[in-house]
Parts: C-alpha cells; structure tokens; sequence
C-alpha cells in the first residue's frame, strides 16, 4: 500500500467507497462521534458525561444528563490521562452511539422468526433451539466493519479490550483502530504531518511519516480545553469584581441589567437540589460558551507580555486598547472583558501565565504546547524535521479559539527560524472538530485499505493480540 | 410529407440507442483481493466491466534474504549477532523500507540509523554478489552493487551534523541570507536596465567585446549568470526566497545590530533604508555574542569615551591618513607603502586591519620625523663641516 506513490489516485472503480458500509467511532473524553465511512460529518455525537441514577441505572445523551433531577450523578468513564477506567460504561456508551441514531434494532429473519417452523401438535414452536440461534443473532454490530480511533498513548492492556468489546459483545465481521493523530492527518490529505490535537483533557502531538506513526515522537500534555475552563474559572473568582457562575437550569427568568449591575434574575427553586458533580457539569457548559464566544490568543509575535516596541509598550498594553468584548451570565449579569480575555489563553503557550489557585498548580515549563511540539520534533530524524515543521496540522475542538494557528506558527517559527514552518489550520471548523472522525471516515471507505481490516477469523486464531501487529 | 416521416422514425432510434448504451448492471458481491475473510463488497456492476481487484495494493518490500550458513559464511559482523540481524531485515520489512519509521521502531538499544543502514546496505551487497556474480550483472544491477557498497555511514552521520546545525541557525544569520539575496535581486533588475543601456550603445559604437576576465563575478554577464543559477536552484524549492522580497522586516534586525561599523555586503542599500521603520525585534539587537561582534565589526563605546557627531565610513580611516599637509610628504608616504606593499586600495575595513593600518602609519611618521631629524643633523653637520673648512682655508 505504501508503495504506491501517493499523489496518484486510485480509479474510481477501486475506491469503492460505500461499498462496505463500514462505522467508524472516535471516542473521546468530552464527546463520542460515530458515523458511517464516507460521510463528511458524524451522524451521531454524544456526550461522553453519563449520568446515574440512585438505582444504578445510567442515562447517556444530551437530553438525559442535562435535565436537572434530583440525586443524578454526572461521572465519566474517562481518566485524567484521557484513558478509558470504566470499561463496561464506556462500552455501553459506545454502544448507545452507535445503535441510537446509526442501525437501529435488527430485523430477525425469516428462518428464525419461529413464524414458519414447524409446529408441534399445540401449536407451539420449539423455543430452546431456536433461542441458541438467536444468541448469535443479538450482537448489535453483525453486519458492520468497524473503525476506531485511540490516543496515541493508550496502553496495549486497553488496546486489546477494545478489540475484545467489539469482537465478542457488538460480534463486528472486522475491525480496525487507528490513532487520533494520525487520522486527523488522513482528514487533510496528509501522509507526513506533525499533528497538534487539542482536545478536552489532552494536547497530544503525533509525527506521522508516510502515514506511519512514530512512536518515539507522541507527547501529549494536560494543557487543552478543559484546563482552559479551568483557567477562566480562576479568572472569574479573582475578577473585580467576581464574576458569578450561575448556570442555565437555576435561572427561571431574567431582565436586563446594566453591566457589572447585580442580575435581577428569578430563580429556579429546587426542593433537593442536583447533585454538585451535575452543577459542575451545567458550570462547564457556560465556561465553553464563555470560551467559544470571547476568548482569544494574542497572535504573535512575541507573548503577551514581551515589549511590542521600544518604550516599555507591551503587546499587552497594546491589547488593552483594544475594544473589550462584552458577556452576559445566564442570570443577566453582565462585563466586558479586555485584557482577561487575552490572558486566561495564554498559559498554553507560556507557562509563567497560568493562573493559579490552591487547587490548579502553575504548569511547568515542559508543559507549554511549543515545548512539547518541541520535544517530538528532537525525537524524529534530523532530516524529517524540516519536513514535518512544514506540515504542522491542527486539529482537535480545543483548537478553535480565535488567532491559536497564528500563535503556534509564530511561536515554532521564533523557536526554528531557519526551516519554513507552515501550521495547516482547517478554516472550517466542523472539519477541525471532527478532524479524527472524518479522517477515519475517509480510510474505511478506501478500496486499498480493505486489506488492512484484522477479521474475525483472524482475532478468533490470534486472540486480542493481533491489535499491536497489526495496527501498529 | 417528410415531416411526418421523420417523427416516425425519431422514437425508433432513441429506443434502439437506450438498449445499445446500457448494458445491464447486476447486484453482485465480491471478496476483497486475497482476504476472502473481510466481509463482501455488495455493489452494482456492469455486466462487461471486470471487478477490481484490490491485490495490487498489498506489496511488499524487497529484503535481501539469507540462510545460517550463508550467514555464517559471508555475513558474519563482531557487532552484530544473528538474531539482530534478523531483527533489523525484519524491522525494514515492517516499515516498508522507511529509514525515519526504521529508525523509530528499532527496539534495540545504542544503534544510529547509519549504523542500520551501513549494515543493512552490506548484507545486500553481498547476497546481490552471491545472486549473481560482479562479472555478469547488468548495467543497473552493478550501479544498484556500487551504491550499496559505497555507502559511509562517517560522512553520513557529518552530513546529518551539518543539517542539524542548519536547521538551528540563528534567525540574524537568517535574515542575512534573506537581505542578501534581496540585494542581489535589486542588483540584478538594475543591471538588466543598465545592460540593455550599454547594449544599445555597444551596436551604435561598434564596440569589440572584451574576452579576458580576470576575476570570476567581475562582469555584468558573469553576474548574471551566477543570478540565473541562483534563480534556478531556486525555482526547485518550494519556499522561493528570489521573490519580490519587502525588505522591511528582514533588514530591520541587520541595521539595529550593526549601526557601528558595517561591512559593506551586509549593510542594506539606501534603497532598503527607507523602508526599515519597522519595530525591531527585540531579540536581535541586545544579543550578540563576541564571535558575532567579531563579524559585523562592532565595537563597543566605553563610558567615558565620546564618538565624533555624524557618520564616518570604515574607509575613510584607511584613505585620510595617506594625504599629508604637503605634496612632499604625501608622495614620501607612498613611496613608503607601496615600496613594504600596501595596495592603494584596501578591499575591507575591518576593524583588525584598520588596527594594523594604524599602528603602520603610526610608525611610518615617526620614520618620517627621524628622517626630518636627521636629515636636519645631516645639513647642520654639512654647514659646520663647510665652516670649519672655511676657517682652515682662512688661516
């Protein structure tokens, strides 16, 4: 497959593209994206919170966990590492992505309806043997190929059980995992790409050289989107004045109020409120529009806080002088923001301009994104590097904050002035988001990646283990 | 009547002509090249066309191949065993070949990717001489032979130095490169006008060419050629650097750290000058290291010394000192240089030659006053001597 150079495109007989029906789920800590292979966006997209209930019951979707109830906890099945802990929820949650909006529950055919066996003399059919049969019948994923994406850092333990889910509980005829990084290259059309995912609780790099991962160059760092909640939380509370956090569900109605004015809201009243971890949840939601709508990175060159020119102006000063942008709370109150909203942005780049509190430590200087992108470039050979500088691909939900392509460019080409660096931003943002996703969906419907699926037969003669040969 | 006729004929044909373009299609499942255990592809098909075939995709790079006792016989190396040795033809076959994959997937420790490649080279090398003979190889085999056995990892890993090194230069040394070439392009586009100029003058005058060169880039047409070259090799790279480059921000950096003394071939023309407004980058012009100021000949003012208002070139240091208040003196002075060999005209004022020019001409005036002095003694001796003669001659 490698072989064929790759700017020559294969016939249009031989993409057959639709023609295997495949799936493809990109699981990730925030969200769960499936779709099928050749489709341009995920059909179905999940929240990966799950709520549960005092019985034990778990709820997935957006309409079950947002509903304020009393005793709902929010959990996920995710470690702050972005690795999978609860092995059966996720199953579950993967499961209820796919079959809520993709496939549905399957038609039983008409050999084992039972409608047309034979009947004994009381009209009854035989059930025992035919129930065997169902059992096989039962597995929600019979008839799909399926394609999954992973960090690059999962651990081979969480690898295997991923191919033993899909195998053995969803019964998939084959099966494939792909690495985030590496599909989000495919997405671009790229077979050599550094690529910089920010996601919710990871930025990882991966340097991929034609279309191979390599190993030595995955970092990945805590800075990404949910530490940047995280940051504007602390923004908020040291704010003068502080800003208050209440989200949408207790706010019954509102009128305006001038800014910086206490809201004069109504409030929803609860006679046993939610749960903390469900506020939590409901508090993230404002903080993510907060960030979506007004944050920004100062672009460059030089961070916020370095002199712009001669004189003790810094590119600081000089965004203060710019016009603040104006937020409103749920509950009506509301600020403009100037320089804060530059700020809270700026620890990904620049350590030292973390904001901190008793619980968020200052992250260290190895932490930063340039440092870590930094750090996969030293691990590959010397002469891909020029290369790969020249291919920077930036992919992830986390990476749609206003001017971050501008500042990653300018802070690699300030740390590499020589080679060209060129940071490939997909300007439309749906394809940034689901980068993972429509390149797994590209790669599942190519006629030449078909030889690649690890089959049934085959996990069935190797056991789990063929996941880190093959899918290497 | 033809009318008629024609509208009865017309369905006929475009009834025949759907049945001649349409062959029928069919609902056909296909197994997948070689892997009748990945599920069907399920398409339609036209009846004639033949169902692609994915097979050709599979392919599979070639490795040398080599049994123990072949091993034992020809291949044997103190640094490696068997076993690595498998390890690595393995690891290249894994990788498709790719050195930089090679290279990150070898497991076992303390091996560059030259010493992989040295090794991996040699093994094919010789199981290519063992396939066939060096006597009857082909053309190409032998050139594939040549290349295998004339690879040196020593130079290989000097080389990858060097690119590391090029890849960290400094962003002064950069921008230098990038004001230079601007340089040459603006020299170049004068040139074209001033070459056309003197053309159209050479035709009305007539002119013989002239042949002889005595240095390489002296003329106009050597000039050019070198622009030429340099247009080409540039046209292969994807970043082009001969473009219509704004000399703005790469001169900036250059004039903030070399205001003293300037070589002439980085100081931007006054052309550039104009343009430099820009705010400069603040890393440029503190930092310099003492190889740097070494470079741009800089040198630094101490605190109670003063600088003389107003601008003085690096030459002018060299050219004044040779200019005495007389004619005499002046001629003295270059009789003096030109006879211990100082050209009249010094290519590049750098500050160690300016040095040395200085502590000459320092000298060369005390030789010259000695030479007052005693020439003075001289003519003193020469009155006494006729005085005293005078007075013998009298007595």
């Amino acid at each position: 497959m490698a072989t064929i150079p790759p700017t020559q495109a294969p016939g249009t007989a031989e993409y057959a593209g639709d023609e295997i029906g495949a799936l493809v789920l990109d699981p990730g800590s925030h969200s769960t994206r499936a779709g099928f292979a050749g489709e341009d966006t995920p059909k179905s997209v999940v929240p990966t919170h799950y709520g549960v209930l005092p019985t034990g019951e778990r709820l997935f979707g957006d309409n079950a966990i947002h509903l304020p109830k009393a005793d709902l906890e929010i959990k996920n099945p995710y470690n702050s590492d972005g690795i999978v802990e609860d092995w059966e929820t996720a199953a579950k949650l993967w499961e209820y992505t796919i079959t809520s909006r993709l496939t549905g529950a399957r038609q039983t055919p008409p050999s084992k309806n039972g409608l047309n066996d034979a009947k004994d003399e009381n009209g009854d059919t035989n059930m025992d043997e035919g129930m065997e049969q169902l059992e096989e019948q039962e597995k929600p994923l019979q008839e799909f190929p399926l394609l999954m994406s992973e960090p690059a850092w999962n651990p081979a333990k969480e690898r295997q059980k991923t191919i033993e889910i899909a195998m053995e509980e969803w019964g998939v005829p084959a099966f494939f995992l792909a690495k985030n990084g590496q599909l989000a290259a495919y997405s671009q059309s790229k077979a050599t790409a550094l690529v910089v995912d920010i996601g919710a609780l990871n930025t990882s790099v991966t340097a991929l050289w034609d279309g191979m991962v390599l190993q030595k160059s995955l970092q990945h760092t805590p800075l990404a989107g949910n530490w940047l909640n995280d940051q504007i939380r602390i923004m908020f509370a040291n704010n003068q004045p502080p800003v208050p956090l209440v989200p949408h569900y207790m706010v019954k109605s509102k009128t305006p109020v001038d800014a910086n004015a206490p809201s004069s809201a109504t409030y929803v009243h609860f006679d046993k409120p939610p749960t903390d971890s469900f506020r939590k949840l409901e508090e993230e939601r404002v903080l993510t529009s907060f960030k979506e709508s007004v944050v920004q990175v100062w672009q460059g060159p030089g961070r916020l806080d370095s002199p712009a020119s001669q004189g003790g102006v810094t590119n600081g000063d000089y965004v203060k002088s710019m016009p603040p942008k104006p937020f409103e709370m749920p509950d009506g109150w509301n600020t403009v923001f100037g320089l804060e909203r530059f700020k809270v942005a700026e620890g990904l780049f620049d350590h030292n301009a973390a904001y901190t509190d008793d619980k968020t430590k200052k992250p260290s200087g190895e932490q930063t994104i340039i440092s870590v992108v930094n750090k996969a470039l030293q691990a590959v050979d010397v002469d891909a590097r020029p290369v790969l500088l020249n291919n920077i691909i930036l992919t992830g939900a986390g990476s749609l904050i206003d001017k971050l392509p501008e500042r990653l460019q300018a802070d690699i080409q300030a740390m590499y002035p020589n080679p060209r660096v060129r940071v490939l931003a997909n300007s439309n943002s749906v394809e940034r988001k689901y980068g993972a996703f429509v390149g797994g969906s590209v790669l599942a419907s190519l006629g030449s990646f078909h030889q690649m699926w690890v089959s049934k037969e085959e996990y069935a003669e190797h056991g789990a283990q063929i996941v880190d040969k093959r899918c290497k | 009547m033809a009318a008629t006729e024609r509208r009865t004929s017309a369905p006929a044909r475009s009834f025949k002509r759907a049945r001649v373009s349409r062959p029928p299609a069919h609902w056909e499942q296909t197994s997948i090249g070689d892997r009748p255990d990945v599920p069907l592809l399920k398409h339609w098909q036209k009846a004639a066309a033949q169902t692609p075939s994915f097979a050709k995709y599979k392919v599979e790079p070639e490795v040398p191949e080599f049994s123990d006792e072949q091993y034992e016989e020809h291949l044997k190396d103190p640094n490696w065993t068997l076993e690595e040795t498998r390890y690595l033809i393995e690891t290249y076959k894994g990788c498709n070949g790719k050195w930089t994959v090679i290279i990150d997937r070898y497991e076992k420790p303390e091996r560059t990717m030259e010493d992989l490649k040295a090794r991996f080279y040699a093994i094919s090398a010789v199981m290519l001489q063992l396939e066939t003979p060096i006597q009857s190889m082909t053309a190409p085999q032998y050139k594939m032979y040549e290349t295998l056995k004339d690879f040196n990892p020593k130079q290989e890993m000097s080389r990858k130095r060097l690119a590391e090194g090029h890849l960290h230069r400094k962003k002064d040394e950069v921008d230098e490169e990038a004001v230079l070439l601007a340089e040459l392009q603006r020299i170049m586009a004068n040139q074209e006008s001033l070459d056309s100029l003197r053309e159209d003058l050479r035709k009305r005058l007539d002119y013989p060419k002239a042949n002889t060169n005595s240095y390489q880039y002296s003329t106009s047409q050597a000039l050019h050629a070198l622009w030429q070259q340099l247009v080409n090799a540039d046209r292969l790279r994807k970043n082009q650097r001969l473009r219509p480059v704004g000399p703005g921000q790469s001169a900036t950096s250059i004039e903030g750290s070399t205001s003293g003394q300037t070589p002439a071939s980085a100081r931007p023309r006054e052309s550039n000058a104009g343009t430099t407004q820009h705010e400069p980058s603040p890393a440029s012009n503190t930092k310099l290291t003492e190889k740097d100021k070494r470079r741009f000949g800089i040198t630094e003012v101490g605190p109670g010394e003063k600088l003389p208002s107003g601008v003085s070139f690096a030459s002018d240091k060299l050219s004044k000192p040779r200019i005495a208040k007389s004619t005499v003196q002046t001629e003295k002075i270059a009789a003096v240089l030109s006879h211990i060999g100082v050209p009249d005209l010094i290519p590049l004022p750098t500050p160690p030659v300016i040095e040395a020019f200085e502590s000459l001409m320092g000298k060369l005036h005390t030789l010259l006053d000695m030479r007052k002095v005693a020439e003075k003694e001289e003519q003193e001796l020469r009155v006494r001597e006729a005085e005293a003669g005078a007075q013998v001659k009298e007595e």
